[in-house]
């Protein structure tokens, strides 16, 4: 009697293992499309044999152990890097292949409009008396003066737009810190109440993966479980159950544009923080890399250029024989130069002539801001040269970037295929243990009704 | 054996057709606009070259076009000059013809007044205009340079136009050198000058005389055409050179930037192929799940 009702209670035990086994895999199904979650597995174990029969072990039928996340350690370990790395190069890519300013065919970009200006120059020289070729000649100065203008513009609102997403990523990043805090304590509050928290886990790795996309930080478990997360600089981003802030602030060093402050975990700060990877990294990377040498580049090229024409214009004389002006103002960057106003208000005063006499056909100063264009007045460079290696080396930028891009994703997207070949779940692999515990609990529903059947021959005995 | 789950199947789906959408893409936008090198990242060297071979190919334009209103403006010159020695030419044969005894002074009288209309022709001839432009005048190129009487107003300067990058090859003919005479020569204008006044003086040994000084005036005249045609041959042959130097430049940019037509079709094509090659994988994988199989 005893023995039969035992086996009954194992079959109780058996039943709930077997729902367990159920439930865990119509989760696994229900959650399939759920980002960030990692399907479970339902850990069933035979009961430890307490019962005897004569010299024999009966078993205890079977139970539900525990429910555990599957997660392969060493694809988890590599992903952060990935992430970081991956995010940090298509942020960067992204905000480089915008600037279209150096494009090489671009008909109003500074290459072209320095060619019409000393083409301008030649057809002027040809004929110097000619009012309307003045007049086209100093239109195609203002013209290249603008063009150095737009192209400074366009490359410094890039870096502008740079600040803009940092401050709009902030917010976010530092959302997710305090979420992977919180995330933390609950985790740590849940796993002392006994059981392991998957969901809340899969929540903080989530998280996680967020944090380390757009900082680049890297993630460490302490002893006690807490996921802490420290800055490509070493900065402590998560400790525990605390997060620190990031901010932005003007830095006066580089042009007003923003750099990165955190006020620690511990709430001291806001202090100055490098960060070099993630989102934030590539952002800060491309506006501080190519864009601010594209932009000193640009610079230098027409610094180099204004003050060599200057020099020749400075020499040559205008058709009232004056002589000593500069064509150029505001040659100390791209940004500032312009035709100068006197000479745009006065073509008369466009120093063409080589001499004092200033004869109406003497181009002997046109000839001078010709021969210009053969100086070695950029950096050791023609302005062809200049321009040229100015193009070349943001396009390689440019190409690194993409190129970096491409790698890093090609890493990252790998790493995620592992991962979601570990943690993904499989719905013909799900509808299998579905269909088994159904299975198994009819088998279990089975082993109830023979025992009842011999309770009822027992009983009919009496 | 790799576990598949079902975030793989969509998600490389999902990355497959991306990335084949992807090539179709941006091989469509090469076949559609024929460019290459859009941005200076699509082919950084090509990029830079690119600077290089626009900015030749705009300066040996506008070299060429100053070189053929040069060549113009000599021709004009020449014209001039033409109708100087066409002019010398006929005071040559009345001077010839006069300084014999046997005209009377009425003839010469007549003469006379046919050498000032060919002082005047001359003048005319010299006073050439291209454009805005005195092309007589040397420097001082906006106003008549030489005036009724045969006054120079212009200066000795020859103007100069490049024929390459920073050589230059002069462009005008020295009118003072070639017609007053500056720097060793006879005055033209005053050669014909002196006899139209002989003539009025019915002088004929005088008249006879004129006949070297308008000599050496024909030869002066001649050997100033001679130079223009040698400047003026310097700026046609350095023109047909600099268009093609310019054409070549321009062909070296389309090289560079722009795509082959061949390959942007063929590249396409594959692109497509490719595209469909990625659904239809990924459709077939789909249809496959063991939910159909149970019922």
């Amino acid at each position: 009697m005893a023995d039969l009702l035992s086996i009954l209670q194992n079959a109780g035990s058996s039943l709930s293992a077997a729902r367990g086994l159920a439930q865990t895999a119509s989760n696994n199904l229900e959650n399939v499309n759920t980002p960030g979650y990692s399907r479970q597995t339902a850990v069933v174990r035979s009961v430890t044999p307490s019962d005897r029969l004569g010299g024999a072990v009966l078993g205890n039928g079977a139970m539900l152990a525990t429910v555990t996340q599957s997660r392969d350690r060493f694809v988890e370990a590599q992903m952060p890097i990935a992430l970081g790395s991956a995010a940090s190069s298509l942020a960067q890519s992204n905000t480089l292949q915008s600037v279209t300013a150096l494009d090489p065919s671009a008909t109003d970009g500074v290459a072209a409009s320095l060619g019409s200006f000393y083409s301008a120059l030649r057809a002027l020289q040809q004929n110097p008396s000619d009012p309307a070729l003045r007049q086209a000649a100093l239109a195609s100065a203002q013209n290249l003066s603008r063009s150095f203008n737009q192209a400074s513009s366009s490359i410094e609102s890039a870096r502008t737009g740079v600040d803009s997403q940092l401050q709009s990523v902030l917010p976010q990043v530092n959302q997710l810190a305090a979420q992977v805090a919180s995330l933390n304590t609950q985790i740590n509050q849940q796993r002392a109440l006994g059981g392991t928290p998957n969901e809340l886990l899969d929540a903080r790795q989530q998280a996680e993966d967020q944090l380390v996309q757009l900082t680049g930080a890297t993630p460490v478990q302490d002893n006690k479980g807490n996921l802490n997360l420290t800055l490509t600089d070493g900065t402590p981003i998560v400790t525990g159950g605390s997060a620190a802030q990031l901010s932005a602030a003007p830095d006066a060093n580089n042009d007003g544009h923003l750099a990165l402050r955190i006020t620690h975990t511990d709430g001291t700060g806001p202090s100055v923080v490098t960060v070099s990877s993630g989102t934030l990294g590539g952002l800060l990377t491309a506006r501080d890399g190519a864009l601010l040498s594209a932009s000193n580049n640009l610079d230098q090229l027409a610094a180099g250029v204004g003050d060599a024409v200057n020099t020749a214009h400075a020499a040559s004389f205008a058709e009232d024989g004056s002589t000593g002006r500069a064509l150029f103002t505001g040659t100390t960057s791209a940004r500032a130069i312009s035709l100068s106003p006197v000479i745009a208000a006065d073509p008369t005063l466009f120093a063409t002539a080589g001499n004092a006499t200033a004869a109406s056909g003497d181009a002997g100063g046109l000839q001078r801001m010709i021969g210009t264009e053969t100086q070695a007045s950029v950096n050791g460079s023609t302005p062809e040269g200049a321009a040229s290696q100015l193009t070349s080396a943001f396009g390689v930028a440019q190409q690194s970037a993409q190129a970096l891009t491409d790698h890093d994703a090609t890493i990252s997207t790998q790493l995620a295929t592992l991962r979601a070949s570990t943690s993904g779940v499989s719905i013909d692999e799900e509808t299998i243990n579905l269909t088994q515990a159904q299975q198994g609990y009819a088998a279990i529903a089975r082993v109830i009704t023979a025992a009842n059947a011999c309770f009822d021959a027992l009983f009919a005995v009496q | 054996m790799m576990r598949i789950s079902d975030s793989m199947i969509f998600g490389n789906a999902d990355r497959l057709s991306q990335r084949a959408r992807e090539s179709v893409n941006t091989a469509t936008e090469q076949a559609a606009s024929g460019i290459r090198v859009q941005h200076a990242g699509d082919d950084p060297a090509a990029a830079g070259q690119m600077v290089t071979h626009q900015l030749n190919s705009t300066r040996l334009t506008a070299i060429a076009a100053g070189a053929t209103a040069a060549s113009a403006e000599l021709k004009s010159s020449d014209s001039a000059l033409s109708g100087v020695n066409n002019a010398l030419i006929r005071a040559t044969e009345i001077a010839t013809q006069m300084a014999n005894s046997t005209n009377n002074a009425s003839d010469r009288t007549n003469a006379a007044a046919e050498v000032d209309q060919l002082v005047a022709s001359v003048v005319g001839d010299l006073n050439a205009k291209v454009g805005n432009r005195y092309v007589l005048g040397g420097t001082a190129d906006g106003a008549p340079p030489f005036n009724a009487d045969g006054t120079y107003n212009g200066d000795a300067n020859v103007r100069q136009v490049e024929i390459a990058p920073g050589v230059y090859q002069a462009s005008s003919v020295n009118a003072a050198a070639a017609i007053k005479g500056v720097g060793g020569g006879v005055d033209v204008i005053a050669s014909l000058q002196a006899l139209s006044a002989d003539l009025k003086n019915n002088d004929a040994t005088a008249v006879g005389q004129t006949l070297t000084s308008l000599q050496t005036s024909t030869s002066q005249v001649a050997s100033a055409r001679a130079s223009a045609g040698f400047d003026m041959n310097a700026f046609d042959s350095a023109i047909s050179l600099l268009q093609s130097q310019a054409g070549t430049e321009s062909n070296a940019v389309t090289t560079l930037g722009d795509v082959d037509e061949v390959t942007a079709a063929s590249n396409l094509a594959l692109a497509q192929r490719s595209l469909d090659a990625a659904l239809t994988a990924s459709a077939q994988g789909f249809q496959l799940s063991l939910l159909d199989k149970i019922r």
